[in-house]
Protein backbone atom coordinates (compact mmCIF):
# COMPACT_ATOMS: atom_id res chain seq x y z
CA UNK A 1 0.00 0.00 0.00
CA UNK A 2 0.99 3.62 -0.76
CA UNK A 3 1.32 5.13 2.81
CA UNK A 4 1.05 9.07 3.33
CA UNK A 5 2.42 9.36 7.32
CA UNK A 6 2.23 12.82 8.48
CA UNK A 7 4.08 13.61 11.78
CA UNK A 8 3.73 16.02 14.28
CA UNK A 9 7.54 17.03 14.66
CA UNK A 10 9.29 19.66 16.74
CA UNK A 11 12.94 19.79 18.13
CA UNK A 12 13.72 22.76 20.56
CA UNK A 13 16.76 23.78 19.24
CA UNK A 14 15.80 24.65 15.55
CA UNK A 15 12.17 24.72 15.97
CA UNK A 16 9.88 27.80 17.68
CA UNK A 17 6.69 25.69 17.68
CA UNK A 18 5.69 22.06 16.35
CA UNK A 19 5.06 21.73 12.91
CA UNK A 20 3.10 18.78 10.29
CA UNK A 21 5.78 16.51 8.19
CA UNK A 22 4.73 14.30 5.83
CA UNK A 23 6.31 11.28 4.64
CA UNK A 24 5.52 8.17 1.73
CA UNK A 25 6.49 5.13 1.17
CA UNK A 26 5.18 1.96 -0.07
CA UNK A 27 4.08 -0.22 2.95
CA UNK A 28 2.98 -4.23 3.39
CA UNK A 29 -0.54 -4.36 5.06
CA UNK A 30 1.15 -6.16 7.49
CA UNK A 31 3.99 -3.96 8.54
CA UNK A 32 3.51 -2.38 12.49
CA UNK A 33 3.60 1.32 12.36
CA UNK A 34 6.68 0.92 14.06
CA UNK A 35 8.25 -0.30 11.11
CA UNK A 36 6.36 2.47 9.14
CA UNK A 37 8.45 4.97 11.45
CA UNK A 38 11.80 2.88 11.35
CA UNK A 39 11.84 2.78 7.76
CA UNK A 40 11.34 6.82 7.40
CA UNK A 41 14.08 7.10 10.20
CA UNK A 42 16.47 4.34 8.21
CA UNK A 43 16.01 5.96 4.29
CA UNK A 44 14.08 9.24 4.24
CA UNK A 45 14.92 10.90 7.26
CA UNK A 46 17.41 10.19 9.96
CA UNK A 47 16.39 13.63 12.38
CA UNK A 48 13.17 11.59 12.99
CA UNK A 49 13.07 10.93 16.67
CA UNK A 50 10.98 8.30 18.78
CA UNK A 51 11.35 5.43 21.07
CA UNK A 52 11.20 2.01 20.87
CA UNK A 53 13.00 -0.78 22.84
CA UNK A 54 11.28 -4.40 22.60
CA UNK A 55 9.14 -3.59 19.73
CA UNK A 56 6.74 -6.60 21.07
CA UNK A 57 4.04 -4.87 23.23
CA UNK A 58 5.68 -5.37 26.54
CA UNK A 59 8.10 -2.70 27.09
CA UNK A 60 6.01 -0.04 26.50
CA UNK A 61 8.72 2.39 25.31
CA UNK A 62 6.67 3.24 21.64
CA UNK A 63 3.34 4.70 22.73
CA UNK A 64 1.82 7.72 20.81
CA UNK A 65 -1.22 9.31 19.42
CA UNK A 66 -1.55 7.17 15.92
CA UNK A 67 -5.04 9.02 14.55
CA UNK A 68 -6.19 10.38 17.73
CA UNK A 69 -5.58 7.02 19.78
CA UNK A 70 -3.18 6.52 21.93
CA UNK A 71 -1.69 3.39 20.87
CA UNK A 72 1.66 1.35 20.48
CA UNK A 73 2.93 1.91 17.56
CA UNK A 74 4.70 -1.86 17.74
CA UNK A 75 0.95 -3.57 18.24
CA UNK A 76 -1.11 -2.08 15.20
CA UNK A 77 -1.09 -3.08 11.80
CA UNK A 78 -1.18 -0.79 8.58
CA UNK A 79 -3.89 -2.53 7.30
CA UNK A 80 -6.02 -1.84 10.82
CA UNK A 81 -5.09 2.12 10.10
CA UNK A 82 -5.51 2.64 7.06
CA UNK A 83 -2.94 4.28 4.38
CA UNK A 84 -3.55 7.76 5.66
CA UNK A 85 -1.56 8.35 9.18
CA UNK A 86 -1.51 10.67 11.73
CA UNK A 87 1.10 10.45 14.38
CA UNK A 88 1.63 13.03 17.20
CA UNK A 89 3.21 12.66 20.59
CA UNK A 90 1.68 11.94 23.97
CA UNK A 91 -0.72 14.33 25.28
CA UNK A 92 -0.27 16.16 28.79
CA UNK A 93 3.94 15.25 28.70
CA UNK A 94 6.59 18.09 28.11
CA UNK A 95 7.89 17.13 24.35
CA UNK A 96 11.65 16.35 23.99
CA UNK A 97 11.84 16.05 20.10
CA UNK A 98 9.33 15.19 17.78
CA UNK A 99 7.60 11.63 19.34
CA UNK A 100 9.58 11.73 22.46
CA UNK A 101 7.99 12.60 25.89
CA UNK A 102 9.35 13.58 29.09
CA UNK A 103 8.06 10.77 31.05
CA UNK A 104 9.06 12.27 34.59
CA UNK A 105 6.26 13.60 35.68
CA UNK A 106 4.71 10.53 34.82
CA UNK A 107 7.39 8.28 36.88
CA UNK A 108 7.22 10.63 39.71
CA UNK A 109 3.07 9.85 40.18
CA UNK A 110 4.14 6.32 39.52
CA UNK A 111 6.74 6.41 42.77
CA UNK A 112 4.61 8.24 44.90
CA UNK A 113 2.00 5.55 45.73
CA UNK A 114 5.05 3.27 46.70
CA UNK A 115 4.97 0.40 43.75
CA UNK A 116 6.92 -2.34 45.96
CA UNK A 117 6.03 -4.97 48.78
CA UNK A 118 5.82 -3.79 51.74
CA UNK A 119 5.52 -6.48 54.34
CA UNK A 120 7.63 -6.44 57.14
CA UNK A 121 6.83 -9.86 58.24
CA UNK A 122 10.30 -11.77 58.51
CA UNK A 123 10.64 -13.89 55.19
CA UNK A 124 9.62 -17.53 55.14
CA UNK A 125 12.40 -20.36 54.50
CA UNK A 126 11.08 -20.76 50.66
CA UNK A 127 8.67 -17.74 49.16
CA UNK A 128 5.25 -16.12 50.20
CA UNK A 129 2.38 -18.32 49.48
CA UNK A 130 -0.83 -16.71 47.92
CA UNK A 131 -3.86 -19.17 47.11
CA UNK A 132 -5.06 -18.69 43.28
CA UNK A 133 -7.82 -16.93 44.39
CA UNK A 134 -6.30 -13.91 46.41
CA UNK A 135 -3.86 -13.68 43.15
CA UNK A 136 -7.24 -13.56 41.00
CA UNK A 137 -8.02 -10.87 42.97
CA UNK A 138 -5.63 -8.43 41.53
CA UNK A 139 -5.16 -10.12 38.24
CA UNK A 140 -5.91 -7.85 36.07
CA UNK A 141 -3.88 -4.58 37.05
CA UNK A 142 -0.63 -6.82 37.12
CA UNK A 143 -1.15 -7.01 33.27
CA UNK A 144 0.45 -2.84 33.19
CA UNK A 145 3.49 -2.08 31.61
CA UNK A 146 3.45 1.33 32.58
CA UNK A 147 3.58 2.98 28.79
CA UNK A 148 1.79 5.67 29.95
CA UNK A 149 -0.90 5.29 27.38
CA UNK A 150 -3.90 6.08 30.33
CA UNK A 151 -2.57 8.64 31.48
CA UNK A 152 -1.90 10.56 28.71
CA UNK A 153 -5.32 10.30 27.37
CA UNK A 154 -6.99 11.03 30.56
CA UNK A 155 -8.80 14.64 30.11
CA UNK A 156 -7.90 15.39 34.10
CA UNK A 157 -4.63 14.49 33.86
CA UNK A 158 -4.33 16.83 30.89
CA UNK A 159 -6.18 19.72 32.97
CA UNK A 160 -4.23 19.05 36.26
CA UNK A 161 -0.93 17.27 36.18
CA UNK A 162 -0.96 16.72 39.75
CA UNK A 163 -3.38 14.37 39.27
CA UNK A 164 -1.75 11.21 40.37
CA UNK A 165 -3.21 9.76 36.79
CA UNK A 166 -5.02 6.27 36.17
CA UNK A 167 -1.39 4.16 35.84
CA UNK A 168 -0.20 5.02 39.43
CA UNK A 169 -3.88 4.37 40.66
CA UNK A 170 -3.65 0.89 38.74
CA UNK A 171 -0.44 -0.01 40.47
CA UNK A 172 -1.48 0.96 43.56
CA UNK A 173 -4.49 -1.40 43.24
CA UNK A 174 -2.11 -4.04 42.50
CA UNK A 175 -0.68 -4.00 45.67
CA UNK A 176 -3.55 -2.76 48.34
CA UNK A 177 -5.73 -5.91 46.72
CA UNK A 178 -2.44 -8.17 47.04
CA UNK A 179 -2.81 -10.21 50.50
CA UNK A 180 0.97 -10.61 51.30
CA UNK A 181 0.96 -6.96 50.97
CA UNK A 182 0.39 -4.70 54.31
CA UNK A 183 0.79 -1.02 53.11
CA UNK A 184 -2.56 -0.57 51.94
CA UNK A 185 -3.13 1.94 54.34
CA UNK A 186 -0.28 3.67 53.50
CA UNK A 187 -1.23 3.81 49.41
CA UNK A 188 -4.95 4.30 50.39
CA UNK A 189 -4.05 7.71 52.04
CA UNK A 190 -1.99 8.88 49.24
CA UNK A 191 -5.09 8.07 47.10
CA UNK A 192 -7.36 10.05 49.26
CA UNK A 193 -6.08 13.18 48.74
CA UNK A 194 -7.58 15.66 46.64
CA UNK A 195 -4.84 14.86 43.79
CA UNK A 196 -5.70 10.86 44.42
CA UNK A 197 -8.79 8.94 43.53
CA UNK A 198 -10.88 11.58 43.46
CA UNK A 199 -10.16 13.55 40.44
CA UNK A 200 -11.00 10.68 38.28
CA UNK A 201 -14.85 11.53 36.64
CA UNK A 202 -15.09 8.09 35.30
CA UNK A 203 -14.69 9.45 31.24
CA UNK A 204 -12.88 5.85 30.33
CA UNK A 205 -10.53 7.44 28.07
CA UNK A 206 -8.08 5.55 29.69
CA UNK A 207 -9.79 1.63 29.06
CA UNK A 208 -10.05 2.50 25.24
CA UNK A 209 -6.33 3.76 25.39
CA UNK A 210 -4.71 0.42 27.60
CA UNK A 211 -2.90 -1.49 25.13
CA UNK A 212 -2.91 -4.42 27.91
CA UNK A 213 -6.66 -4.45 28.01
CA UNK A 214 -7.17 -3.47 31.75
CA UNK A 215 -10.12 -2.28 33.05
CA UNK A 216 -8.67 0.42 34.34
CA UNK A 217 -11.60 2.13 35.85
CA UNK A 218 -13.15 -0.55 37.22
CA UNK A 219 -9.88 -0.63 38.96
CA UNK A 220 -10.08 3.29 40.05
CA UNK A 221 -13.40 2.05 41.59
CA UNK A 222 -12.47 -0.27 43.69
CA UNK A 223 -10.39 1.96 45.30
CA UNK A 224 -12.61 4.46 45.64
CA UNK A 225 -15.27 2.08 47.12
CA UNK A 226 -12.48 0.83 49.80
CA UNK A 227 -11.66 4.56 50.50
CA UNK A 228 -15.17 4.51 51.50
CA UNK A 229 -16.35 0.96 53.02
CA UNK A 230 -12.68 0.17 54.11
CA UNK A 231 -10.50 -2.89 52.81
CA UNK A 232 -13.15 -5.67 52.52
CA UNK A 233 -10.83 -8.14 50.52
CA UNK B 1 5.47 20.85 35.47
CA UNK B 2 5.23 18.15 38.16
CA UNK B 3 8.40 17.04 39.64
CA UNK B 4 9.61 13.85 41.54
CA UNK B 5 10.26 16.09 44.16
CA UNK B 6 7.31 18.13 44.79
CA UNK B 7 5.30 14.75 44.23
CA UNK B 8 7.40 13.39 47.12
CA UNK B 9 7.35 16.04 49.23
CA UNK B 10 3.40 17.02 48.76
CA UNK B 11 1.97 17.84 52.30
CA UNK B 12 -0.85 15.75 52.48
CA UNK B 13 -4.24 17.08 54.36
CA UNK B 14 -5.39 13.84 55.31
CA UNK B 15 -8.62 15.45 54.74
CA UNK B 16 -11.90 12.91 53.68
CA UNK B 17 -13.61 16.34 52.12
CA UNK B 18 -13.25 14.72 48.55
CA UNK B 19 -14.36 11.42 49.94
CA UNK B 20 -17.25 13.15 51.57
CA UNK B 21 -18.22 15.33 48.74
CA UNK B 22 -17.26 12.06 46.48
CA UNK B 23 -20.20 9.84 48.12
CA UNK B 24 -22.31 12.87 48.40
CA UNK B 25 -22.74 13.55 45.08
CA UNK B 26 -23.82 10.25 44.17
CA UNK B 27 -26.55 9.82 46.98
CA UNK B 28 -27.92 13.46 46.42
CA UNK B 29 -28.07 12.73 42.62
CA UNK B 30 -30.01 9.34 43.44
CA UNK B 31 -32.30 11.03 45.95
CA UNK B 32 -33.70 14.49 44.32
CA UNK B 33 -34.67 12.39 41.04
CA UNK B 34 -36.57 10.29 43.45
CA UNK B 35 -37.93 12.98 45.76
CA UNK B 36 -38.75 14.83 42.76
CA UNK B 37 -40.83 12.03 41.41
CA UNK B 38 -42.35 11.25 44.58
CA UNK B 39 -43.41 15.45 44.33
CA UNK B 40 -44.98 14.82 41.22
CA UNK B 41 -46.61 11.31 42.29
CA UNK B 42 -48.22 12.90 45.13
CA UNK B 43 -49.09 16.38 43.16
CA UNK B 44 -51.40 14.33 40.43
CA UNK B 45 -52.97 12.36 43.10
CA UNK B 46 -54.11 14.84 45.25
CA UNK B 47 -55.57 17.05 42.29
CA UNK B 48 -53.06 17.70 39.81
CA UNK B 49 -53.68 15.16 37.23
CA UNK B 50 -55.24 16.86 33.91
CA UNK B 51 -55.19 19.98 35.08
CA UNK B 52 -51.76 20.85 35.35
CA UNK B 53 -49.47 21.53 32.25
CA UNK B 54 -45.90 20.00 31.88
CA UNK B 55 -43.99 22.80 32.91
CA UNK B 56 -46.31 23.34 36.06
CA UNK B 57 -45.56 19.24 36.39
CA UNK B 58 -41.74 20.27 36.77
CA UNK B 59 -42.26 23.17 39.02
CA UNK B 60 -44.12 21.05 40.99
CA UNK B 61 -41.61 18.07 41.12
CA UNK B 62 -38.39 20.38 41.97
CA UNK B 63 -39.73 23.49 43.81
CA UNK B 64 -43.41 22.43 45.27
CA UNK B 65 -44.27 26.18 46.89
CA UNK B 66 -47.91 26.93 46.60
CA UNK B 67 -47.66 30.32 44.51
CA UNK B 68 -45.89 28.11 42.13
CA UNK B 69 -49.47 26.84 40.57
CA UNK B 70 -51.29 30.14 41.49
CA UNK B 71 -51.94 30.14 38.08
CA UNK B 72 -53.61 27.00 37.59
CA UNK B 73 -57.09 26.24 38.38
CA UNK B 74 -56.11 23.09 40.94
CA UNK B 75 -56.08 23.18 45.15
CA UNK B 76 -52.48 21.63 45.42
CA UNK B 77 -51.32 24.06 46.84
CA UNK B 78 -52.95 23.65 50.33
CA UNK B 79 -51.72 19.95 50.23
CA UNK B 80 -48.17 21.37 50.26
CA UNK B 81 -48.43 24.26 52.55
CA UNK B 82 -47.38 22.14 55.88
CA UNK B 83 -44.21 21.42 57.67
CA UNK B 84 -43.46 18.17 56.25
CA UNK B 85 -43.61 19.45 52.69
CA UNK B 86 -41.49 22.28 53.56
CA UNK B 87 -38.61 20.10 55.06
CA UNK B 88 -38.91 17.95 52.42
CA UNK B 89 -39.19 20.81 49.74
CA UNK B 90 -35.83 22.54 51.31
CA UNK B 91 -34.02 19.07 51.73
CA UNK B 92 -34.98 18.53 47.66
CA UNK B 93 -33.44 22.23 46.75
CA UNK B 94 -30.75 21.76 49.26
CA UNK B 95 -29.36 18.27 47.65
CA UNK B 96 -29.81 19.56 43.85
CA UNK B 97 -28.32 22.43 44.78
CA UNK B 98 -25.48 21.45 46.77
CA UNK B 99 -24.56 18.77 43.86
CA UNK B 100 -24.67 21.38 41.24
CA UNK B 101 -22.34 24.10 43.10
CA UNK B 102 -19.88 21.23 43.86
CA UNK B 103 -20.08 20.34 40.62
CA UNK B 104 -18.65 23.78 39.16
CA UNK B 105 -15.87 23.96 42.36
CA UNK B 106 -14.75 20.84 40.96
CA UNK B 107 -14.72 22.13 37.32
CA UNK B 108 -12.37 25.27 38.96
CA UNK B 109 -10.05 22.75 41.08
CA UNK B 110 -9.67 21.08 37.45
CA UNK B 111 -9.11 23.80 35.38
CA UNK B 112 -7.77 27.49 37.30
CA UNK B 113 -4.16 27.18 37.94
CA UNK B 114 -3.52 30.33 40.01
CA UNK B 115 -3.80 29.50 43.31
CA UNK B 116 -5.08 32.65 44.92
CA UNK B 117 -7.76 33.28 41.84
CA UNK B 118 -8.89 29.45 42.71
CA UNK B 119 -9.26 30.32 46.83
CA UNK B 120 -11.16 33.97 45.72
CA UNK B 121 -13.45 31.71 42.81
CA UNK B 122 -14.00 28.89 45.42
CA UNK B 123 -14.79 31.59 47.97
CA UNK B 124 -17.34 33.36 45.26
CA UNK B 125 -19.08 29.99 45.06
CA UNK B 126 -19.64 29.43 48.88
CA UNK B 127 -21.33 32.60 48.35
CA UNK B 128 -23.34 32.06 45.69
CA UNK B 129 -24.45 28.64 46.92
CA UNK B 130 -25.41 29.67 50.86
CA UNK B 131 -27.14 33.34 48.98
CA UNK B 132 -29.73 30.21 47.12
CA UNK B 133 -29.80 28.37 50.32
CA UNK B 134 -30.92 31.30 52.09
CA UNK B 135 -33.00 32.37 49.39
CA UNK B 136 -34.96 28.99 49.83
CA UNK B 137 -35.20 28.99 53.27
CA UNK B 138 -37.13 32.74 52.42
CA UNK B 139 -38.94 31.16 49.66
CA UNK B 140 -39.89 28.04 51.11
CA UNK B 141 -41.11 28.93 55.02
CA UNK B 142 -41.31 32.79 54.90
CA UNK B 143 -42.73 33.58 52.18
CA UNK B 144 -44.88 31.07 51.58
CA UNK B 145 -48.63 31.72 52.28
Amino acid sequence: MKARIKIRRFNPETDRKPYWAEYRLDAEPWDRVLDVLVKIKDYQDGTLTFRRSCAHGICGSDVMVINGHNRLACKVLMKDVGARVTIEPLRGLPVIKDLTVDMAPFFAHYRSIQPFLINDDPPPYTERLQSPEARARFDDTTKCILCAACTTSCPSFWANDSYVGPAAIVQAHRFIFDDRDHGAQVRLAILSDADGVWRCRTIYNCVEACPRDIDITRAIGEVKKTLLLGKTA
Amino acid sequence: MVTQANVMNKTRSGSKFELYMWFFTRVSGILFLLMGAFNLVYANLTGGRGHLDVGAQMRWAFFPISFHVTSTTVEVAPNFSNPFWQVYCFLLFAFAATHGFNGLRVILEDYVRRPLLLAWLKALLAGIWLFVLIAAIFLIFVFNQ
